[in-house]
């Protein structure tokens, strides 16, 4: 008799060294993990393997719950990775809720499509599936719809994050087609498949349903790259796109996309934890829609899409310029000013807080003149660049060593220095370390 | 400046010859000079090579005193550059001795600040611990004291040093007053402290990054194993060059812990020894250098997607620290296997290149220019 596996300590291991285990004792690994069945154990396991399954994608059995999962696959997060953006999320956690409540009537309809059975046979992929997983999947739909109303919180991000589980089940088959490029890709040119297969499924849905479409660009752009990136090639399709239903339809999902970034910028202004709500990536994102977006409406001459352009570059330069560049001045000027007060040796820690907030600047300020805000943000970075040539000098004047020479004076302020450069440039933070006192 | 003529050509058709014309990596801050290397030209005067630089697949060579008229520097960078001229710093050793210490000071920002303040601190505490190592074991062989009573009063040890009995002594094992021995030890200690011994819980930067470059080369191999295409090929290039750098690393570390185990007899012979002890760690710092940039690159883009790994295969590629012919002549034994991995250096091709010619691609350019046509 062989004793049974001590879950909890390979569950310690696996959490304590992933790292360390071997490829080949994490492939024995998964199909243990596989029929232990699914439940919290078995989710807490594959928790625990992830971020190796990450690198190396081996193949998993398919279950029922992970094909009911197949066409969203792309979009679960873990609860600390959900970002406030147009990009469609689904939390594991909201999964974890609903899959029970729906859990036996899936497992009906899989036995009746008898998909154990297909999936056991040799070479049959999940394409070849297809025609009956959709029958599945257009179930698992209207049960999650009724599940969700059980489990679910009544709160505007709990529906979105329904909706979207929702409107990837009905898509189910057009997502997987879009997936199965993305998985394959390997080069620039498998880039380029991906994209023309994204408007081969996305023209005939359109023709079909136009909301249809707009969904299905919105819940497959992670796999094209996230907003920025589908809406540079709605950019480039539009200018190319020969029928006019095609280049309506990509205009129409371009204002999509647009309008929920509006809504995205609505929701962040005038927040007080601004600054931890838009990271800087999200900062440069907006920017570069911001600049997709414009000649794009221009060229489209479409009424409607040059209004949510107008509509959201006006929201965002009102945004910067009126709450994030002043909460930033504010927030770096009382930082500057704590280390004025301080007499003691600078904290690295300080000293990379502010440069953290310097890094909005880094991302703004070449894009600042475009959108007409190039004054504010000079007179920004010059303000806060001579705060802190003061505590510069203040610092220098009390130091304990000699300042006379560059080193000295690198060893009493150099983190100073460092920050006077990223306000002030490195050319002028050069002259003033090597300028004589 | 020089491209595609004269050195460069010269540096594209053949591989280094020496760890000094491979030249020392350099850990600018700005983009583009990243992963660049410095060397001694022949009039013994600094250089720069600038592998792709300005987006192109040449190799730049720039006189060091051009660099700031070359690319817009950070401040970090221009200061380093500096530093670096005045005291002419060729040696892996020397440069991580500057750019540690200008770090320090927080002119380069507040990460690499506590990371340059861990690192010296850890040298230092690493470079007494093995000094009092050696006290202690010599202390043992000369049956002064056991190892648990010394390692119980290890504040008592310096005092011990005062002692005639303890002066005496080591004046007759070792020929040297207390306190020139004492320097001795420290000194050894101080070089010893980078290479550690075997089995050390701990292990200083050399050896943890010969486990690193094991650990790097297991990884690109598990990710490969999922793909197909031309990028196989380039992996397992890397893969190659980075077993024989890490096997090679390996032999030098154990030439040198074979030369050190014995503690006592180390600092008897200190004057015969020094020069194996100094050559050994020179050619490990030397192997070693510009690895781990280039491990970090791979850790940051396995956490990202598929892309960011293409991305870094590229970048680690360009910028991969191909062990120079005079070094690999030394060991008979892998020349063959050197003399392959240089032959499919000449023959591979880069992301975006073309397969028969190496050129850049064709189509690719036409699509970049059908985009900057559009905008």
């Amino acid at each position: 008799m062989t004793a049974a596996p001590d879950l909890a300590a390979i569950k310690q291991t696996l959490v304590r060294r992933i790292d360390q285990i071997d490829t080949t004792a994490i492939l024995k690994l998964l199909p243990m993990v596989g029929r232990i069945g699914e439940n919290a154990v078995q989710t807490e396991l594959l928790d625990a393997l992830r971020p190796r399954l990450r690198v190396m994608r081996p193949p998993r059995t398919l279950t029922a719950q992970r094909l009911f999962y197949l066409p969203f696959e792309h979009l679960l997060v873990n609860h600390d990775q959900i970002r406030l953006g147009a990009v469609p999320q689904v939390p594991r956690a909201l999964l974890r809720r609903v899959w029970p409540v729906i859990a036996d009537h899936v497992l009906k309809t899989h036995r009746r499509l008898d998909l154990g059975n297909a999936l056991s046979e040799r070479d049959l992929t999940v394409v070849e599936l297809e025609p009956r997983l959709a029958e599945y999947w257009e179930r698992g739909e209207r049960l999650v719809r009724a599940a969700a109303a059980h489990v679910c919180h009544d709160d505007r991000a709990s529906q979105r994050q329904t909706a979207t589980v929702v409107g990837c089940l009905r898509l189910g088959g057009q997502t997987l087609k879009v997936r199965n490029h993305f998985m394959m890709r390997t080069f620039d040119r498998d880039r380029d498949r991906l994209a023309d297969r994204f408007f081969e499924l996305f023209s005939q849905l359109n023709a079909r349903n136009p909301d249809d479409a707009e969904q299905f660009a919105c819940l497959v752009s992670p796999l094209l790259g996230g907003p920025v990136a589908m809406l540079r090639l709605l950019s480039a399709r539009a200018n190319v796109a020969t029928l006019d239903e095609d280049a309506m339809g990509t205009r129409r999902v371009a204002g999509s996309v647009l309008a929920e970034l509006n809504e995205a910028v609505d929701a962040l202004a005038g927040r007080a934890d601004l600054l931890e709500l838009v990271d800087v990536d999200s900062l440069a994102d907006c920017l570069e829609i911001e600049m997709l977006a414009v000649p794009m409406a221009r060229r489209s001459g479409d009424q409607a899409l040059i209004r949510t352009a107008g509509t959201f570059i006006a929201r965002f330069v009102g945004f910067l310029e009126s709450d994030l560049l002043p909460m930033l001045e504010a927030r770096i000027r009382g930082e500057v000013d704590r280390l004025t007060a301080g007499a003691g040796e600078l904290a690295a820690g300080d000293i990379a807080g502010i440069e953290g907030l310097f890094a909005y600047f880094q991302v703004l300020a070449p894009e600042a003149e475009r959108l007409g805000l190039g004054d504010q943000v000079s007179i920004c970075l010059r303000r806060l660049a001579e705060a802190v040539a003061a505590v510069i000098a203040h610092r220098l004047d009390h130091a304990a060593g000699a300042t006379a020479t560059v080193t000295g004076r690198i060893e009493a302020a150099g983190g100073l220095f460092r920050l006077y450069e990223l306000a002030a440039g490195s050319s002028a933070a050069f002259r003033l370390v090597t300028a004589p006192r | 400046m020089s491209a595609g003529q004269g050195t460069t050509s010269h540096i594209l058709k053949q591989v280094p010859t020496t760890f000094e014309e491979r030249g020392v990596s350099l850990p600018f801050t700005t983009p583009e000079l990243r992963l660049t290397r410095g060397r001694p030209n022949e009039r013994r005067t600094l250089e720069l090579v600038l592998p792709k630089f300005a987006g192109t697949n040449a190799i730049y060579v720039v006189p060091w005193s051009a660099l700031p008229e070359v690319t817009s520097l950070t401040l970090f960078d221009r200061l380093f550059h500096a530093a670096v001229a005045e005291r002419r710093a060729t040696t892996p050793g020397a440069i991580r001795q500057i750019h540690l210490r200008m770090a320090a000071t927080g002119v380069g920002g507040g990460v690499p600040q506590e990371a340059a303040r861990r690192a010296l601190d850890d040298d230092h505490r690493r470079s007494v611990a093995t000094s009092l190592d050696l006290v202690i074991a010599c202390f043992v062989d000369l049956g002064l004291a056991t190892e648990p009573e010394l390692r119980d009063r290890v504040n008592q040890v310096p005092a011990m040093l005062k002692d005639h009995k303890v002066a005496q002594r080591l004046d007759e094992r070792y020929g040297l007053t207390a306190t020139d021995w004492y320097g001795q030890v420290i000194e050894i200690g101080r070089v010893l402290s980078f290479a550690g011994r075997p089995g050390d819980p701990s292990p200083p930067r050399l050896r943890a990054l010969i486990t690193a470059l094991g650990r790097f080369q297991a990884a690109l191999k598990e990710w490969s194993g999922g793909l197909v295409g031309d990028v196989v090929a380039m992996v397992d290039f890397i893969v190659e060059v980075v077993g024989l750098t890490a096997d090679r690393a390996d032999a030098e570390l154990r030439a040198l812990d074979a030369l050190t185990d014995d503690r006592p007899g180390l600092v008897a012979d200190w004057g015969q020894r020094r020069p194996a002890v100094t050559g050994h760690l020179g050619r490990l710092s030397w192997l070693l250098d510009g690895w781990a940039p280039l491990v970090e690159l791979w850790e940051t883009a396995i956490a990202g997607d598929h892309d960011r790994r293409l991305g870094a295969v590229d970048e680690i590629l360009r910028a991969l620290p191909i062990l120079p012919t005079a070094e690999l002549r030394t060991g008979t034994a892998q020349t063959g296997r050197a003399d392959h991995l240089h032959w499919q250096q000449r023959r591979y091709v880069r992301l975006y290149e073309d397969w028969r010619t190496g050129r850049p691609d064709a189509a690719l350019i036409r699509k970049i220019e059908q985009s900057e046509a559009d905008t």
